[in-house]
């Protein structure tokens, strides 16, 4: 068993990523506005962010192996991530299952609105994420700094590590996320990652 | 004693967590607490008697997490934690095991991908290991953040033994389950299935439960459980601790027995010595069970709706009696329709959906099944599920999501004797209907004898009064215009004698031309006379006119304030529709305005016919977005906003296109697999149905084998395909070879923005159509006819 912290985000918590919207709708970038402003409210009112995370040190074994405390894993990609970390963030974050419900439901009803709902979600999951990294920004020591988020199923980190990440996080229960067998969680708008604090 | 026995005499203890006590145990990270029960025998025998030894009365088995999916050796951890728990409770007398079944950690399609049986049968390997290691001394089911999760383990457990139940649920700091339910919603579903303990665990620390008990014993009428954590998980040093102390914790635990909560105990931070100072200080508070609640409750998956206070609206649109375009759906199994449907009076404003989806010619406990697993994704009202066949009752009731209502039961033993034992099973409020053997009694007396026969029977079952709504039949005036006053009278007469009614108001006007004035008028001296529940067409304004008001005017109302919105609401839209008069149907469409497009589509009818309008407006409409996406002018949200606008339009130009007589010949239409683009194929649909063929519309997106299927079932001859990318024609070709591979006399057209003459010989194609109208030629021709 390890240390886990968990909480909710209120809405005002997190700031949309503008950039990342207009990605995910498809629209360039000085477009993205008008679409927030017709659809935030709607996606504002169906989230319930919650997060949970844990802080382990990070070691890397001499087979080359990392070890992240609660389990050990070969991956350059990740190696690389970490190189210089001694300790490293464990989060998921999600917004919740009724946004996925009401995706299902407008994609039903109006499957125009349910595409920028859908990808203004995506947007506010990885804002979430986001706050949750200011999170960790805010409790770091003047000597170090924070790596960019990285999550299972990016380079060589395959998506089995989902299993171990979750249940040691104990996400079911401060979050509500789950895994289905394919490896994919849901609630649909969820992110696992890791962050490591680089000492200068 | 037995533990039942017992928790309804006297106020007793839970031990606490497990995790916690085992991480200062030696637990390592990343170990699965649930290993030590064969790994570390003598470390969990310790912990169970260091809470038995604390006063504890009834330990948790160390099997929370085991299911046969995450462990290979479920069956000999529930073993050994099984003789655990029992070699810890031998030295001390009136204790208890609970035997304990976790969440499974998946979420339950459709949001994830565990079939709900599946669900139950992971939960009923555990149910079977226990009882084959010899049983405990109750079922307890904790921390359950799903309302139909839960359902699969209670089910599990009811179909594998007889032990007593209990449930607790994590609550969040909105006071509901993670996926939405509130404790109204659960306690509705649980006591319908008749578990013997329920509450909450986990959680948020006692404060937050302090806030929720209100709600249980406001409703629930079986004893209350209250296991909290140690307040809240904080982490220091890399270690977890619960902000509350032992002391501070034992003061929380006063507060929630002095306010109701009968069994008591731990989660996750609550050692031996909570556990103890709170034993201690609630030992001499008075005990007092739950009194019997008289409510009438339907839940879903997120909320309960009380049937018996302010009347209750059922919408009554999912049901095929007199609308061809829904029995048109159900054969074709189109979802969508129905799931509008449903989407559509939930913002009308009903509390509760009649689904009704019986035709003969299909497969209705398959449909309905289907169909309520695909409502309940969609929409959070709880339904009243509406079958004469029992197989499809059970089907629906069994993966409904809470406390359903059933449509119906009547005095005639044969229905009785079906129905009956499903709601004892998996519970409900059933609608009881005032017919038996001999008929309709047309008399208020002989109404309210079969209403009272009906809720004798159900008492032998043990199911309560308050769990059915008489229906005491609205017949026609228009075959007997005393038939009003029975109906009324018996809706007095029932309502006097505190059974709640409900009715389906609409038919009293059944063979009468505008039945829309007569109605409301009905509807409202039904209320008038102690109505409860109606089900009714939300979309007919006079019906909603009438709710109200009548809940304006009776007290069910506050500040009239939804009265009030109702109203502004209705005046909002009445100036809408008189103001909003820039543009064009095309220039709506174009700018991908829904509402706009339909009332211009509307209006354009009045002096154009629909085929024009669609050539004129509608198609030059989505070719305009189309350049536009090409030249990347426009992006794809505005392209989805147009093609939903330019389907709306459609729809209304469909209403008004006459339908042949189907007498021509039959017809195969699809889009192909990976394309969705379906607007072109339904034109062509509507044409080809115009000139009198009959069209059997597979879709869009639809894989090979379903149209080979679809041609060999129904014996036909003529194929038409649609596809409008580049991508999309390989599956066309591959389509096309294996229609003539199966059977060589199949002939096949094909159309689509993307095709040519060239290229539909290209890839095998009988007929290229460059247009609508040119499908129906080829069709004429392949049918010999002109
Ligand atoms: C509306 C539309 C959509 C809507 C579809 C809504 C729906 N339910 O159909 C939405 C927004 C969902 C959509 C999505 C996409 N679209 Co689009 N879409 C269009 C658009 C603007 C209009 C198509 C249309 O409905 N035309 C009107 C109808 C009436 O014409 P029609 O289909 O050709 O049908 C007529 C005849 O062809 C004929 N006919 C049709 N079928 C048949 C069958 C038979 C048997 C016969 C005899 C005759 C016949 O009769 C019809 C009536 O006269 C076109 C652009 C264009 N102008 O064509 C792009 C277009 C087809 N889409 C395109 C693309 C790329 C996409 C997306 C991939 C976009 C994305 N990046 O996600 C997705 C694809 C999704 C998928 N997997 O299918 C491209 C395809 C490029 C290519 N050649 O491969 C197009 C051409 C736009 C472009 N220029 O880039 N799209």
């Amino acid at each position: 068993m390890i240390a886990i912290s968990a909480g909710s985000f209120q809405i005002d918590q997190i700031e949309l990523n503008v950039k990342e919207a207009a990605l995910r709708l498809g629209v360039p970038g000085e477009q993205a506005s008008q679409w927030i402003a017709e659809y935030a409210p709607l996606v504002e009112k169906e989230i319930q962010p919650k997060y949970c995370f844990t802080k382990t040190l990070v070691r890397i074994l001499p087979t080359g192996k990392i070890d992240l405390g609660y389990t050990r894993l070969e991956s350059k990609d990740l190696y690389k991530n970490l190189s210089g970390c001694i300790q490293v963030y464990t989060l998921a974050v999600t917004l919740g299952l009724q946004i996925d419900r009401t995706i299902a439901r407008l994609a039903v009803s109006s499957p125009g609105k349910a595409f920028a709902v859908d990808a203004l979600a995506s947007a506010y999951a990885e804002s979430a994420a986001d706050a949750l990294s200011k999170i960790f920004r805010e409790e770091l020591s003047d000597d170090a700094t924070l790596c960019p988020r990285f999550s299972p199923g990016y380079g060589d980190v395959p998506l089995t590590i989902q299993t171990t990440v979750l249940e040691a996080l104990e996400a079911t229960k401060h979050t509500g996320i789950t895994l289905g067998t394919n490896l994919l969680m849901t609630p649909r708008k969820s992110i696992t990652a890791f962050q490591g604090v680089r000492k200068l | 004693m037995t533990l039942l026995e017992r928790i309804k005499r006297e106020r007793i203890f839970f031990d606490g967590g497990t995790g916690t006590c085992l991480q200062a145990r030696g637990l390592q990270p990343g170990e699965k607490p649930e290993t030590w029960n064969l790994t570390h025998p003598e470390e969990i025998v310790a912990l169970h008697k260091a809470y038995l030894e604390a006063g504890c009365h009834i330990i948790k088995t160390n099997t929370f997490g085991v299911n046969k999916d995450r462990f290979t050796n479920a069956r000999e951890l529930i073993e050994a934690a099984l003789r655990n728990a029992r070699e810890a409770c031998k030295d001390y007398p009136g204790t208890y095991v609970a035997f304990d079944m976790g969440p499974t950690g998946r979420m339950l399609a459709p949001y994830g991908d565990l079939d709900f049986e599946d669900c139950v049968a992971l939960y009923a390997d555990n149910v079977k290991a226990l009882t084959a290691c010899g049983g405990a001394d109750c079922i307890l089911i904790e921390t359950m953040n799903d309302a139909l999760e839960t359902k699969a383990a209670v089910l599990a457990a009811k179909e594998h033994c007889d032990l007593p139940i209990f449930v607790t649920n994590a609550y969040d700091e909105s006071g509901h389950l993670m996926t939405g339910a509130d404790p109204l919603a659960m306690i509705a579903m649980l006591e319908g299935l008749r578990v013997d303990a329920i509450g909450m665990n986990c959680s948020f620390g006692p404060d937050q439960m302090l806030t929720l008990l209100p709600h249980f014993t406001a409703h629930a009428s079986t004893p209350i459980i209250v296991n909290p954590n140690a307040g809240l998980p904080k982490s220091q040093d890399g270690k977890t601790y619960y902000d509350l102390s032992p002391e501070d914790f034992a003061g929380k635990m006063v507060a929630l027995a002095t306010q109701g909560a009968t069994i008591l105990g731990g989660c996750c931070g609550t050692t031996p010595e909570y556990l103890r100072l709170a034993i201690e200080k609630t030992k001499d508070l008075p005990y007092a069970l739950p009194t019997s609640k008289d409510e009438t409750v339907v839940s879903s998956y997120s909320h309960g709706v009380l049937i018996g206070g302010a009347p209750v609206l059922i919408g009554e649109r999912i049901n095929p009696t007199g609308k061809p375009k829904l029995k048109e759906a159900l054969r074709q199994h189109d979802l969508n329709y129905l799931l509008n449907e449903g989407i559509r009076q939930t913002e009308a404003g009903v509390q509760i959906l009649d689904v009704n989806v019986g035709l003969p010619e299909i497969d209705e406990p398959a449909m309905m099944e289907d169909t309520v697993k695909a409502l309940q994704a969609v929409t959070d009202l709880p339904l009243q599920i509406d079958s004469s066949s029992p197989e499809a009752l059970e089907r629906a009731m069994r993966i409904y999501a809470g406390k359903p209502m059933i449509n119906s039961v009547n005095g005639k033993m044969s229905s009785m004797e079906s129905v009956l034992p499903l709601v004892a099973k998996y519970g409900g409020v059933l609608v009881a209907l005032t017919l038996d053997e001999s008929g309709i009694p047309d008399t208020v007396e002989g109404r309210v004898a079969i209403a009272e026969k009906i809720l004798e029977k159900a008492k032998e079952y043990g199911i309560q009064a308050k769990d059915i709504v008489v229906d005491p039949l609205t017949l026609t005036v228009s075959s007997d215009t005393n038939s009003g006053n029975v109906t009324l009278g018996a809706v007095q007469a029932l309502t006097k004698l505190g059974i709640h009614t409900v009715l389906g108001v609409s038919n009293i006007s059944f063979g009468l031309p505008r039945r829309d004035l007569v109605n409301p008028v009905f509807f409202a001296q039904a209320l008038q006379a102690g109505l409860s529940a109606a089900i009714m067409n939300p979309f007919l304004q006079g019906m909603m006119d009438v709710y109200y008001g009548h809940n304006a005017l009776h007290g069910f109302d506050n500040a009239c304030s939804a009265y009030i919105d109702y109203a502004l609401r209705l005046d909002e839209v009445t100036v809408q529709s008189k103001t909003t008069d820039d543009g064009t149907l095309k220039e709506a469409i174009v700018r991908g305005l829904t509402d706009l497009a339909e009332t211009r589509a509307r209006e354009a009818l009045k002096d154009q016919a629909p085929l024009s309008m669609i050539e004129t407006q509608i198609i030059p409409a989505l070719n305009e977005i189309g350049a536009g996406f090409e030249a990347k002018t426009v992006f794809l949200p505005q392209l989805l906003q147009t093609a939903e606008a330019a389907a709306k339009a459609f729809d209304v130009a469909k209403e008004k296109m006459t339908t042949g007589d189907n007498s021509q010949g039959t017809v195969i239409l699809a889009t192909v697999k990976g394309d969705i683009h379906d607007i072109g194929k339904n034109i062509v649909r509507v044409l080809l149905e115009s000139y009198g063929f009959q069209v059997i519309d597979l879709g869009r997106d639809v894989a090979p084998e379903t149209i080979v299927r679809g041609a060999l079932e129904n014996g036909c001859k003529i194929v038409g395909l649609s596809a409008l990318m580049t991508t999309t024609v390989p599956a066309m070709e591959e389509t096309i070879a294996l229609l003539h591979k199966t059977d060589p006399s199949i002939r096949i057209m094909v159309g689509g923005a993307v095709l040519t003459p060239e290229y539909a010989t290209q890839i095998g194609a009988d007929f290229y159509g460059q247009d609508a109208m040119e499908a129906v030629h080829i069709v004429q021709t392949f049918y010999g006819g002109k």
